[in-house]
């Protein structure tokens, strides 16, 4: 809407108005140029209309951001308005935080009412003129007499709009096209307006409608203000130098402001149809306050008002410079912000670096594709075992999923309808920037081929940079800045996040920053609203967050003050005048704690941040790239020759890297790790059976806490045998921060159907993988200290549950009936041979625990003993269930050719598993559903599809237990029968296959696991990345084609490389000593180092056996001519 | 009131409203589509733009007359007569009005025995991208009801350039106050053949590690994802996600009739070429359900590059 034009009933203000000395139409000057402008000033006055927004229905957003640093900040806003309160609150006020809110004025319907609002942020009614009876009377009748006339004169159509406070407005034009005409368009509505009234007869225009008013309220003797927006006419009895009034009284001289502390802003000083601006009647009463106007001003401005043009656009740029003088004021620094030439950061940050200049270490991201951003967040995501980040923009597009992720925060919802799942933290990361006034969009999502952001994962030191340019394929426009970032969560202070940002000017410009912590999505809730968010619970009390944030922004050299927000989104804003080139450089950092106690919780996440800050940028970045080398040159895999290959398995192993905290017993990993929120955070057998065999040889400390946390649970999972008439421990299939178990009970099936949850109860093997992992974590590292505190225990504990799981029944076998094993879409099955399988390995091992503990630990082994109130009787038991154990072989039609002439068995998956409908899965080689989808799910049940490795995952997991020929006929029968609807299986195919020499199909199975998750679907890792699926990636290249096998004291070696891998080489620990392995081909020929540790290392390969010392180094070859390896070099 | 007139400025920032376009070519079929277009007119608010391609001259009143439109009809329906090709009309149309919805017949004068989907009808679909509502003349009684219903099925193949496509079509939905049942179809047969992959497909997940899991967060992932590819966050419509396995056509199908679906949703990704958009043809062969069509851009730009580490050492 139009603001008016005022004029007044008393002919001498009108005149005097008239005849105040106009300024000649000049170019305007910029904000930037203003010497009148270059300092902060206390309050603002300004129009709204035309002045801060274009129109009553722009977005004002931007507007708002600007001033809520201002308010934080002490500065007073005032908004003088003929519009009406509710539409300045609706467009603007809503948008202010409540907390800021306080310095807000609003003097609405022209100069009859003032709002403010309350310390809660309520508005409150301040001030307001009511109109008396015989006043409405009045000017209804002015109004009315003035449109008769009118309508007398010309038959036009003229309307009045009645209901406005203390006002009638008379509509000069009330055509649809003209209903609200923003105020860019006012030469043509003043054009229309004129012509129209000409065009009828009435030659002297607006003017002559506003005299005829005049003259007619001095008929009725009646003193008004009438005033035009050239579209109305208005006759009221309050105009905007009321509101000034007010403001003078009742605000600046109780606040003590003097007038050359005021800024007075609008856009229409000067003359517009013949009569002086209606933002004119805001100077009166001012000698002092500098005044400026951003209109169009066709027709120059009074003397005394700056003209500046840009309507809106410099009005924010206006408050921009406002803040970057209080950000220039002096601030106390604590000098943690890098200045941009530091070369540490430099290097991180660069597009090249000679860290990462060989192949497989960066992953690259250009633009944004709004549905793939969920899952570039997830595959970019930078973590420590602590906290998890995923790669969103620092201003994040609206579809994406910005999410830090706390290993071990659980939210239940209150009553617990729903499972517990990990919450998110408060975003950290988010952070706005404005040129001159303007958002800068760093997603321009919707633009094709928006390539103007890169991020970039340097998975060889864990960081996650981008770059925004600012320039879109679609566009040849270039910003005024560039934007450089760096985001990392440190591997050695797991608490801390460290995030900077680097803003490159191009040109000149007024460039501000704004950072906050965006509220968590769910589940979380800050302690204490009204202050900074320090501590934070989640919605059932069990958790508390601690979190602290330090920021800063540095340009030219030195520390800008922020302006700071009270509240917990933390909002900080700096401003600062850029010249072309220079840099200005922000830097943030959050400590985050995990804790029961509030107190406890924000302390350790105090402390964490003052050790940072104590520690310096320098050392903070220093230590975690240094731990990221140390990480690496544990556990990097190196592949020559398939490049692919050797992307997809550093990924692999970064994630893994990513994943796991040491320090932290009481978390483990869940199936998304940190990545994203996917399967709620819940920990699976995935963690067991997937992901400590890469620990154990890779990072023990890492699998000793994932153990630890089955340890710690173990007493829930001791109840939960008890519950369902077991004894010894029966582990969740799905479990949280407990170990209660918190598989959801029901889902909604993709056919609409309610599907009843059965794996919680039924998928019982969890408990033997859980023992396996103790196992595999003992024979890796002989962990003697873990293994006598806790890993015999949960040995013992799942033996103990098995024995009483099983039931002798009459054919004298023991048998575990209504289970489901890996093979999901098999349920309720008897005698699965996975479970039937791990139950009797879970027995041998506890017969084993047993024996190594009573002859080594004897008085420990008594303890035990009586702790757990073992007798020998029950290890008896043990003994005589583990040898008669039902196990089902196929008979010999199954296999094609006799079982009985010594072909090796073909194990039943399950009892009845041969007699079902066999499918030939050739026929839907290219599906990209699973085939549980494709037959529907009944129909599978009763199919021999095989949803993922099962008999072959015990064969892959238990070597020693199968000859090569057992495995090898047992993989030719599965696995034409195995869908692969898991994300577990291809990996342990993989596997499988190299070792028995099938290396095509495991490098189609390695490559098909390796995509599961770098692929350029959406949807597939948009929930996180699969955990798994990346550990089975890395047994596949260990423990398949580089054929490690520990052994009974030794390691053996079992080599069976891809053609097309020139060499493969791998780092691992084996018992306290570090081993370097290569394996080259053509020849075929292995070296095997051993870098660090004391005892000498037995090692066998095929026929030779060798005992390697530290420091030294043994090389063997592969003769085909002899088929047997020989030592040395070919 | 006066009735000189004079040349006033033309507001600038004025666009002339959004319209309903119904096109008509004289014959008792084509005309069973105004009722509907009147419909949707009201239902949406926006003036109904009738167009008249005619092979014989005729006026504006004539065809108000023609089409039994009574005075408030007739007075709140632009009545627009044309002559020449009707496809190439329709079309001229589409583009010359702000048309938001486009009704057509699936056939007017001419129909082909062995086709319900006439040649002006295909030539109009296969030759622009916004939004047309085709219905079978036979059928047109029961298409004013479905509007009320509001349930749009939606088969996806979860290509990013069909979900593209879906912004205007969201938009209609959102304005009827309808609802999505968005539908993946696991065709054995077409799944047998080898996948064209486009980057940014989501399709039916290929891995379903835990069912608990991985379908209601699938499921939202569809929402998001269709917010995404058509620019609206959050969708705005409500949505069910389904998957069903068997051919395609029989699919849609049986799920209209399973499930009362009031309209089906279907992206064109051809020209509708001989041996195209079979799909399409054999549902307008073979359901009475109103069909709401939108196009996408035929070929895919292949933009997206999410590169695995190409950072070679320097020369």
């Amino acid at each position: 809407m139009m603001m008016p034009i005022e004029t007044h009933l008393l002919r001498g203000t009108l005149d005097a108005a008239l005849s105040s000395p106009m300024r000649a139409p000049t170019a305007p000057i910029s904000v930037r140029e203003s010497p009148t402008l270059a300092r902060a000033f206390q309050m603002l006055i300004f129009d709204w209309d035309g002045t801060a927004v274009t129109n009553r229905r722009e977005d004002a957003s931007a507007l708002a951001r600007l001033a809520e640093p201002l308010l934080a900040d002490g500065c007073w806003l005032v908004v003088v308005t003929g519009t009406s309160f509710s539409h300045i609150a609706r467009q603007f006020g809503d948008l202010i935080a409540p907390d800021c809110r306080q310095s807000v004025l609003v003097c609405a319907n022209r100069g009859s009412e003032v709002f403010g609002f309350d310390a809660r942020g309520e508005a409150v009614l301040r001030y307001h003129r009511e109109a008396s009876a015989e006043e409405d009377r009045a000017l209804t009748a002015i109004a009315e007499s003035v449109r008769d006339e009118l309508v007398r004169a010309t038959h036009l159509d003229v309307q009045i709009v009645y209901n406005r406070l203390n006002r009638r407005k008379i509509d000069l034009i009330p055509l649809p096209e003209w209903a609200d005409p923003p105020k860019s368009q006012i030469d043509a509505l003043l054009e229309a307006v004129e012509t129209r009234l000409a065009a009828a007869g009435w030659p002297s225009g607006i003017a002559g409608v506003v005299e005829l008013a005049r003259q007619v309220a001095a008929r009725l003797g009646i003193e008004v203000r009438i005033t035009s927006d050239v579209k109305h006419v208005e006759i009221g009895l309050t105009d905007k130098a009321d509101a000034v009034a007010w403001i003078k009284r009742e605000l600046m001289t109780p606040l003590g402001i003097a007038e050359h502390e005021v800024l007075v802003a609008g856009d229409e000083f000067g003359t517009v149809g013949g009569f002086p601006g209606s933002d004119d009647r805001l100077r009166v009463g001012f000698d002092a306050a500098p005044v400026v106007s951003v209109g169009v001003e066709p027709n120059g401005v009074p003397a005394g008002v700056l003209h500046l043009g840009g309507g809106p656009h410099a009005f924010r740029e206006l408050l921009t410079r406002q803040i970057a003088f209080r950000s220039a004021q002096a601030t106390d620094t604590r000098g943690l912000v890098p200045p941009p030439t530091n070369p540490q950061v430099a290097s991180l940050l660069a597009r090249r670096s000679s860290l990462s200049e060989r192949v497989g270490w960066t992953l690259t991201m250009h633009g944004v594709r709004p549905e793939l951003e969920h899952v570039v967040e997830s595959l970019l995501a930078v973590g420590n075992g602590f906290m998890g980040v995923r790669a969103s923009l620092e201003d994040p597009h609206p579809v994406s999923h910005p999410r830090t992720l706390i290993a071990g925060l659980y939210g239940a919802t209150p009553g617990g309808s729903e499972p517990p799942s990990l919450v998110p933290a408060p975003d950290w990361l988010r952070a706005r920037l404005f040129v001159d006034g303007e958002p800068v969009a760093w997603v321009q999502a919707e633009a094709e081929n928006n390539n103007s952001v890169t991020r970039t994962l340097d998975l060889r030191r864990g960081v996650l940079r981008s770059e925004w340019t600012g320039i879109s394929n679609s566009s040849t426009l270039s910003s005024p800045i560039a934007i450089r970032t760096l985001r990392l969560v440190s591997q050695v202070r797991r608490g801390l996040g460290i995030q900077i940002i680097q803003i490159e000017a191009r040109a000149a410009a007024t460039i501000a920053l704004q950072g906050w912590l965006a509220l968590p999505p769910r589940g979380l809730a800050p302690r204490d609203l009204a202050t900074t968010g320090t501590t934070w619970q989640t919605a059932d009390g069990a958790h508390v967050l601690g979190c602290r944030v330090y920021a800063a922004l540095a340009a030219d050299g030195r520390e800008l003050r922020p302006m700071r927000q009270h509240g917990a989104e933390d909002k900080h804003t700096w401003a600062w005048e850029a010249a072309p080139g220079q840099v200005a450089t922000f830097v943030r950092i959050v400590a985050f704690a995990r804790g029961g106690q509030a107190e406890q919780a924000d302390g350790d996440a105090v402390a964490q941040l003052d050790g940072a800050l104590a520690a310096g940028m320098h050392t903070l970045l220093a230590e975690h790239v240094r731990a990221w080398q140390k990480h690496w040159a544990a556990g990097d895999i190196r592949i020559r020759g398939d490049d692919e290959a050797q992307q997809q398995v550093r990924f692999a192993i970064y994630h893994l890297l990513s994943a796991a905290h040491p320090e932290d017993e009481r978390v483990s990993i869940g199936a998304r790790g940190l990545t994203g929120e996917g399967y709620l955070g819940h920990v699976f057998w995935d963690t067991d059976i997937f992901l400590v065999p890469f620990y154990s040889a890779v990072w023990p400390a890492a699998a000793r806490a994932l153990l630890m946390y089955r340890y710690h649970t173990l007493s829930a999972a001791r109840e939960r045998a008890v519950q369902l008439g077991y004894r010894g421990a029966f582990y969740a299939w799905e479990s949280a921060d407990t170990g209660a178990d918190v598989t959801p009970a029901e889902v909604i099936g993709p056919g609409g159907e309610r599907v009843v949850v059965r794996s919680g109860t039924l998928e019982q093997h969890i408990s033997a993988d859980v023992a396996y992992a103790v196992w595999q974590y003992w024979h890796f590292t002989h962990d003697t200290r873990f293994f006598l505190a806790a890993g015999a225990e949960i040995v013992l504990e799942t033996a103990r549950f098995w024995a009483s799981r099983c039931t002798l029944e009459d054919d004298g076998l023991y048998h575990i009936r209504r289970v489901i094993g890996p093979d999901e879409y098999h349920e309720d099955i008897d005698d699965n041979a996975y479970t039937n399988g791990m139950a009797r390995w879970n027995f041998a091992c506890g017969l084993a625990t047993a024996r190594m503990l009573s002859a080594r630990w004897p008085q420990h082994w008594r303890a035990l003993v009586r702790r757990l109130a073992l007798s020998d009787e029950e290890l008896a038991h043990w003994r005589t269930v583990s040898t008669r154990i039902a196990a089902t072989t196929a008979p010999a039609s199954q296999q094609g050719n006799a079982h009985a002439s010594g072909a090796p068995p073909i194990f039943e998956q399950f009892k009845g598993y041969f007699d079902l409908e066999p499918i030939d899965l050739a026929a839907y080689a290219n599906r990209t559903v699973p085939m549980d989808v494709i037959l529907g799910r009944e129909h599978a049940q009763r199919t021999q599809v095989v949803k993922q490795a099962d008999v072959l995952m015990l064969l892959a997991l238990l070597p020693d237990w199968f000859s090569r020929q057992t495995v090898e006929a047992n993989y030719r029968y599965y696995e034409p029968r195995t869908g692969h609807g898991s994300s577990l299986s291809p990996a342990i195919h993989a596997l499988l296959a190299a070792r028995i020499g099938e290396l095509a199909a495991a490098e189609r199975y390695f490559h098909q696991a390796a995509e599961i998750d770098l692929n350029e679907d959406a949807g597939a890792a948009a929930q996180g990345v699969h955990m798994a699926a990346l550990g089975g990636l890395w047994s596949a290249v260990a423990l398949g084609f580089a054929g490690i096998l520990p052994r009974r004291g030794a390691l053996r070696f079992q080599p069976s490389v891809p053609a097309g891998w020139r060499s493969l080489a791998l780092t691992f620990r084996w018992r306290g000593r570090r081993l370097r392995y290569r394996i080259q081909q053509a020849p075929l020929r292995v070296t095997l180092q051993h870098t660090v540790g004391a005892a000498p290392i037995p090692i066998v390969v095929g026929n030779l056996r060798h005992r390697l010392p530290v420091g030294a180094a043994w090389t063997c070859w592969w003769d085909d001519a002899t088929s047997s390896w020989k030592e040395g070099a070919p | 009131m006066n009735n000189r007139t004079a040349q006033l400025p033309v507001a600038r920032h004025v666009q002339p409203p959004e319209v309903v376009l119904v096109a008509l070519d004289g014959s008792a079929a084509a005309a069973t589509a105004l009722p509907v277009a009147q419909r949707l007119a009201h239902l949406l608010k926006m003036p109904l733009h009738v167009l008249h391609v005619a092979t014989s001259p005729i006026t504006a009143s004539s065809v108000a007359e023609l089409l039994h439109l009574d005075a408030a009809g007739a007075s709140t329906a632009e009545i627009d007569v044309r002559a020449g090709d009707p496809s190439e009309e329709i079309l001229r149309a589409v583009k010359e009005q702000r048309t938001y919805l486009t009704v057509l017949t699936t056939h007017g004068r001419e129909i082909e025995a062995d086709r319900h989907l006439g040649h002006v009808a295909e030539q109009v679909i296969a030759s622009t991208m916004r939004p047309i509502l085709l219905i079978r003349p036979e059928a047109a009684a029961a298409a004013s009801t479905a509007l009320e219903a509001k349930r749009f099925l939606l088969p996806l193949d979860g290509k990013a350039a069909t979900a593209r496509a879906l912004g205007s079509i969201t938009d209609i939905v959102c304005r009827l106050g309808g609802s999505f049942d968005v539908l993946f179809i696991a065709d054995p047969v077409k799944l047998a053949l080898p996948q064209m992959k486009e980057p940014g497909t989501l399709g039916i997940p290929r891995y379903v590690d835990q069912p608990q899991h991985e379908w209601p967060a699938w499921m939202r992932e569809v929402l998001d994802y269709l917010g995404a590819c058509s620019a609206r966050h959050p969708l705005g419509v409500p949505a069910r996600v389904h998957v069903v396995s068997g051919p395609i056509t029989s699919v849609v199908l049986q799920f209209v009739a399973e499930h009362l679906e009031d309209v089906i949703v279907l992206v064109r990704r051809s020209h509708l070429e001989p041996g195209r958009a079979e799909v399409l043809r054999a549902l307008l062969d073979e359901t009475p359900c109103p069909v709401l069509l939108t196009g996408t851009p035929v070929s895919v730009r292949r933009s997206l590059r999410l590169r695995q580490s190409t950072e070679h050492p320097s020369a």
